[in-house]
């Protein structure tokens, strides 16, 4: 079943397209994560949804029903906004009933309601405090119980972890996945944060310019990406893009570039023969800092080049290095010893590689 | 050369004690200032409450005493029950309140509105309304009277308050707090199921509280010291205001400044008691911690 279909949905702001002609139907009870830079119409989705921006062009239903007409608060959704938006002059209690209050609940009803949702978030002592007197930690857990407690069909959420810090974000975006799996609702969460997408949707829609780019698992948008864009946006460090031809000689694919003569090894060779039209001419070589293994430069590798630069960052140690008019990404052991400007040889995991034809479009995703 | 360790301690306490020595110094301008200040403020003040508390003979000799001894309450007697001064004062109250908690209503509506609604022509509106300020009050206060007497008002509560809602700058004063607030706020209001006025009412209305008190400060203040409106809208003396009420005991050929300076003092009393009532939130940060930081 279907919780929320999008089509051709289009938003302008006089002649600024934020969102472009979207097609998307997010199934019930699926977390689907909204994923882009900033800018790139992820929060007007969300706020189309929620009816506080008009549509230009196109319709969105809800549990089936066309909802463009209605009113935000007749389309039975939550929303978590990333200031929290919680009620200032009101208490704990207050700020998680108000929902219930104005849908002309009981006192008491309302009261029962609120101590369910404050036990599920850990809030209970915390009832009678002001936002101001809550940590960020506890304003986004009370933002939550006001978006539960009614028991909507649909929960937006727009960023709400990026205003907390490193190790809360960790520990609430943890909460998130247990309370969708408590919940079992249907809940589409906006991000520019490439780990909490991957850690916490089921499918990932990532968008550029107010266009889709691509829709997934996050582990296939991440494996084969459709374009440069998905391929650059997901990962960190960024994937290395290096750019020349593709040639066939005797048989064998090899890449070109200025100082690169590349055999592309059977396995990638395999998979290109598959691909019709063959392709040919300028390309893009695409391979994760994590698919580069790093050897001694007496060693049989596949590249060779300089150390550039290297960052420690504890559980890895990324490495830049030099390959002619390149400039490549590469994930080691924290533990491999290596000095800025020692020349080192390196293997490229081939049957991870990708390759993106003249327009930056994976030739292995079409 | 390099200095020692303990030449570098010797400098650096000898620097710590030069900034506490300016530090104090700037300090004791300040209060100094503030201090001549103060007595400058409040000596007028000083001087019409002895004045309350002497005979009228009394204010003409010299040396001046400024503390009446013994004090005279003769003049306090007299205000209150050989002059309407409880009528004119219970007037006061009246449309001062009034206009305060009408203009209150009006232009904290109208400043959601122009702060947080959309509507065709919105800013001209709001120019237009602002531009109304550069009509002197004298220039209206002709068209004005004649439309309050034509609407058959004149010596009643209606015809001293109407006018007086007719400001735009608590309008303006609402908008620029509104537009502070962020659009989500109320966006979370209407997801929970709020009308546009329950928004106002439930969620703007108590955070914009501080501006309220100050608007409303403000605007008793205005109507509390209204002089020139009251005085001409007005000629019954049952319905006059407290100044021109206390204006009128201004004799023709002979005055009890006694009596005025009396009055003068017991006007002051409200004023005071509303500004020391509201000044709590002039300091109260109502929207902390409500939104991200």
């Amino acid at each position: 079943m279907i919780g929320v279909e999008l089509i051709q949905l289009t938003k302008r702001f006089k002649d600024v397209v934020a969102v472009d002609n979207v097609n998307l139907a997010v199934q019930d009870k699926e977390f689907l994560v909204l994923l882009g830079p900033s800018g790139c119409g992820k929060s007007t989705i969300l706020r189309m949804i929620a009816g506080m921006e008009t549509i230009t062009e196109g319709e969105i239903y809800i549990g089936g029903e066309l909802v463009n007409y209605r009113a935000p608060k007749n389309r039975n959704v939550a929303m978590v906004f990333q200031n929290y938006a919680l009620y200032p002059h009101m208490v704990v209690n207050r700020n998680i009933g108000f929902p219930l209050k104005m849908a002309g609940m009981e006192r008491n009803s309302i009261n029962g309601s609120v101590e369910k949702v404050a036990r599920t978030l850990r809030l209970e002592k915390l009832l009678d405090r002001l936002p101001a007197e809550l940590s960020g930690g506890q304003r986004q857990r009370v933002a939550l119980g006001r978006a539960t407690v009614r028991d909507p069909a649909v929960f937006l959420m727009d960023e709400p972890l990026s205003n907390l810090d490193a190790t809360l974000r960790v520990e609430m975006r943890n909460e998130l996945i247990s309370l969708h799996e408590q919940l079992q609702a249907t809940m589409i969460y906006v991000t520019h944060d490439q780990v909490e997408a991957m850690t916490m949707g089921h499918r990932i829609v990532v968008m550029n310019d107010g266009v889709v780019q691509q829709i997934g698992p996050p582990q296939t948008v991440y494996d084969l990406p459709v374009n440069e864009f998905v391929a650059g946006f997901l990962g960190s460090p960024k994937i290395n893009l290096l750019r020349g031809t593709l040639e066939r000689s005797n048989g064998d694919w090899i890449f070109r570039s200025q100082s690169l003569v590349l055999p592309l090894g059977s396995e990638l060779s395999a998979r290109l023969a598959g691909i019709q039209p063959q392709p040919a001419g300028s390309v893009t070589l695409g391979i994760r800092p994590e698919d580069v293994d790093v050897v001694s430069s007496e060693a049989d590798s596949d590249l060779r080049g300089e150390v550039y630069l290297i960052e420690p960052v504890g559980s890895d140690k990324y490495v830049a290095v030099r390959i002619g008019e390149h400039e490549c990404m590469v994930r080691t052991s924290p533990r491999y010893p290596l000095e800025k400007g020692e020349v080192i040889g390196m293997n490229l995991t081939w049957q991870r590689a990708l390759i993106f034809d003249g327009t930056g479009n994976n030739i292995f995703a079409t | 050369m390099e200095i020692s360790h303990v030449e570098r301690r010797a400098l650096s306490q000898q620097e710590a004690r030069r900034y506490r020595l300016q530090h104090s110094g700037a300090i004791a301008a300040s209060y100094l200032i503030l201090g001549i200040a103060c007595v400058v403020a409040i000596l007028p003040f000083l001087y019409i409450l002895s004045l309350s508390f002497k005979q009228s003979t009394a204010m003409v000799t010299y040396p001046p005493q400024w503390i009446p001894n013994p004090p005279y309450y003769g003049n306090y007697i007299t205000l209150l029950f050989q002059k309407s001064f409880v009528r004119w004062g219970l007037n006061t109250f009246i449309v001062a309140g009034t206009v305060t908690l009408i203009k209150l209503f009006l232009d904290s509506l109208s400043g959601y509105a122009f702060a947080k609604m959309e509507f065709p022509f919105k800013e001209q509106i709001f120019v237009f309304l602002l531009g109304t300020l550069m009509i002197p009050f004298a220039a209206t206060l002709i068209p004005s009277y004649l439309i309050v007497r034509g609407l058959g008002m004149h010596n009643t509560y209606w015809g001293l308050i109407l006018p007086g809602l007719a400001s735009p700058i608590g309008i303006f004063m609402m908008r620029q707090f509104i537009e502070t607030l962020p659009d989500d706020l109320e966006n979370a209001a209407r997801l929970d199921g709020c009308s546009e006025f329950q928004i106002y009412r439930q969620i703007i209305l108590p955070i914009i509280m501080p501006a309220l008190a100050v608007l409303g400060i403000f605007t008793f203040m205005i109507q509390w010291q209204s002089f020139v409106w009251p005085l001409v809208i007005v000629t019954k003396d049952e319905m006059r205001v407290l100044t021109t009420g206390l204006a009128s005991l201004k004799g023709q050929w002979v005055t009890d400044w006694g009596v005025i300076a009396a009055g003068s003092v017991m006007m002051m009393l409200p004023i005071t008691l509303v500004f020391i009532f509201f000044q709590r939130y002039f300091i109260q940060a109502s929207i902390a911690g409500a939104f991200k930081e």
